[in-house]
C-alpha cells in the first residue's frame, strides 16, 4: 500500500500538481508549527485545509507530524514507566549524603496528631 | 505491590523507595541539585504532615509525585517574573538549517528533512531508548525542558502551565514548538539514525 502511494511520485502529472500545491500552501516550516499547534488546540478550518493539501504534495511534512504524535506519545508512556517502575533507577539519583540528611529530617518531624492514626 | 497495601506510611521507606526518582523528577525540571533536594525534602515534609489524608486510591509514588508537583508549580509561581526567553534564540540556528532549501525557501532541506522511523513503536520498550529520550530531554534549554515536561509527562493543561509560568500561550505554543522539533531533530539523529535517505 505504501510503496504504491510512493509510486505517485513517478507520474509527470502529479508531480506538476505537487509543485503547485507546494507553491500554494504555506511553507514547511510553517507546517511545522501547525503540526505543533495542532496538538493544542483545533485548528481553524482554512489550516486544516491547508496542512491537508500539503500533506499529499510533501512527504517530509506528513512524517513530521506523525514524529510529533510519537513524541507525544513517547511522554506519556514515560510517565507511566516512570511511576511504576519500583525498581527502575533514574539517570539523576539522590546522593548518599542527601538520603542520610532527608531520613534524619524525617524521623525529627513530630508524629501527626494521635487521633488520626488508627 | 506491598507499597500500596502497607497501612503504616513509613517515611524512611518513602526515602528508600521513592527517593531516586522524586529527585529525578525535580532534579530535570529544576536543573539545579540542591534546590531538587530541597523540594524533595519539603514534599516528603508536608506528605508526613498530610498523611492520614493519603487514602491509598493511587500508588504511594503517584501521590508523592502530586505534592512535590504542586510544590513546584508553587515555586515557579512565586519567581516566574524572569521570562525573557532567550533560550528560544538557541533553536533558531536549527530551524534555519532544516528548512535552507536552496530551491524552495522556507522548505525542508533534503539533507535536513524527517527521515523514515523505523520500529517507533517497539522502541518504547527498550531501555536504550529511554536513555536516549532522557539525554536528548537534558539538552534542551532549562525552561523549554520544563515546559515541555510539564506539559507532555505531567499533562498539565495550557492554562496551568500559563498560569505558573507567568508566559502568555503564545509564548507556550513557541517554546512547545521549539522543543518538539529539538527532540525530534535529537532523536532521529541518535535513536533512529539516518537510513536509506
Amino acid at each position: 500500500m505504501k510503496r504504491i502511494f510512493e509510486l505517485r511520485w513517478r507520474l509527470p502529472l502529479f508531480r506538476r500538481l505537487a509543485m503547485w500545491i507546494a507553491k500554494h500552501t504555506p511553507t514547511c516550516s510553517e507546517m511545522a508549527r501547525l503540526s505543533s499547534h495542532a496538538l493544542e488546540r483545533p485548528l481553524t478550518l482554512r489550516q486544516r485545509f491547508d496542512r491537508l493539501a500539503h500533506f499529499i504534495a510533501c512527504d517530509w511534512c506528513l512524517r513530521y507530524a506523525r514524529h510529533l504524535r510519537f513524541l507525544r506519545k513517547a511522554a506519556h508512556s514515560l510517565a507511566d514507566r516512570e511511576t511504576c517502575l519500583q525498581t527502575h533507577t533514574p539517570p539523576h539519583a539522590l546522593r548518599s549524603e542527601a538520603r542520610d540528611r532527608l531520613k534524619h529530617r524525617l524521623s525529627q518531624e513530630p508524629p501527626p496528631t494521635p487521633s488520626a492514626t488508627p | 505491590m506491598e507499597a500500596r497495601s502497607s497501612p503504616t506510611l513509613d517515611p524512611e521507606r518513602w526515602v528508600d523507595d521513592h527517593g531516586d526518582y522524586l529527585f529525578h523528577y525535580a532534579f530535570s525540571r529544576l536543573r539545579n541539585q540542591t534546590l531538587a533536594e530541597d523540594f524533595v525534602q519539603e514534599a516528603l515534609l508536608a506528605a508526613l504532615r498530610s498523611k492520614d489524608r493519603y487514602a491509598g486510591r493511587s500508588t504511594e509514588r503517584t501521590w508523592l509525585t502530586g505534592i512535590l508537583r504542586n510544590k513546584m508549580l508553587d515555586h515557579f509561581r512565586k519567581s516566574g517574573r524572569e521570562t525573557s526567553f532567550t533560550d528560544l534564540e538557541f533553536f533558531a540556528d536549527d530551524e534555519s538549517k532544516a528548512f535552507d532549501n536552496p530551491a524552495f525557501p522556507d522548505h525542508w532541506a533534503a539533507e535536513q528533512a524527517p527521515s523514515e522511523w523505523t520500529e517507533a513503536g517497539s522502541s518504547l520498550d527498550r531501555d536504550e531508548f529511554w536513555r536516549v529520550f532522557q539525554t536528548c530531554t537534558t539538552r534542551l534549554p532549562e525552561r523549554v525542558a520544563r515546559v515541555f515536561l510539564m506539559r507532555e509527562v505531567d499533562h498539565l493543561e495550557s492554562e496551568d502551565i500559563c498560569g505558573s509560568l507567568n508566559i502568555s500561550p503564545n509564548n507556550l505554543w513557541v517554546m512547545l514548538h521549539r522543543a518538539r522539533m529539538a527532540l525530534r531533530q535529537c532523536l532521529e539523529d541518535h535513536w533512529f539514525g539516518k537510513p536509506n535517505r
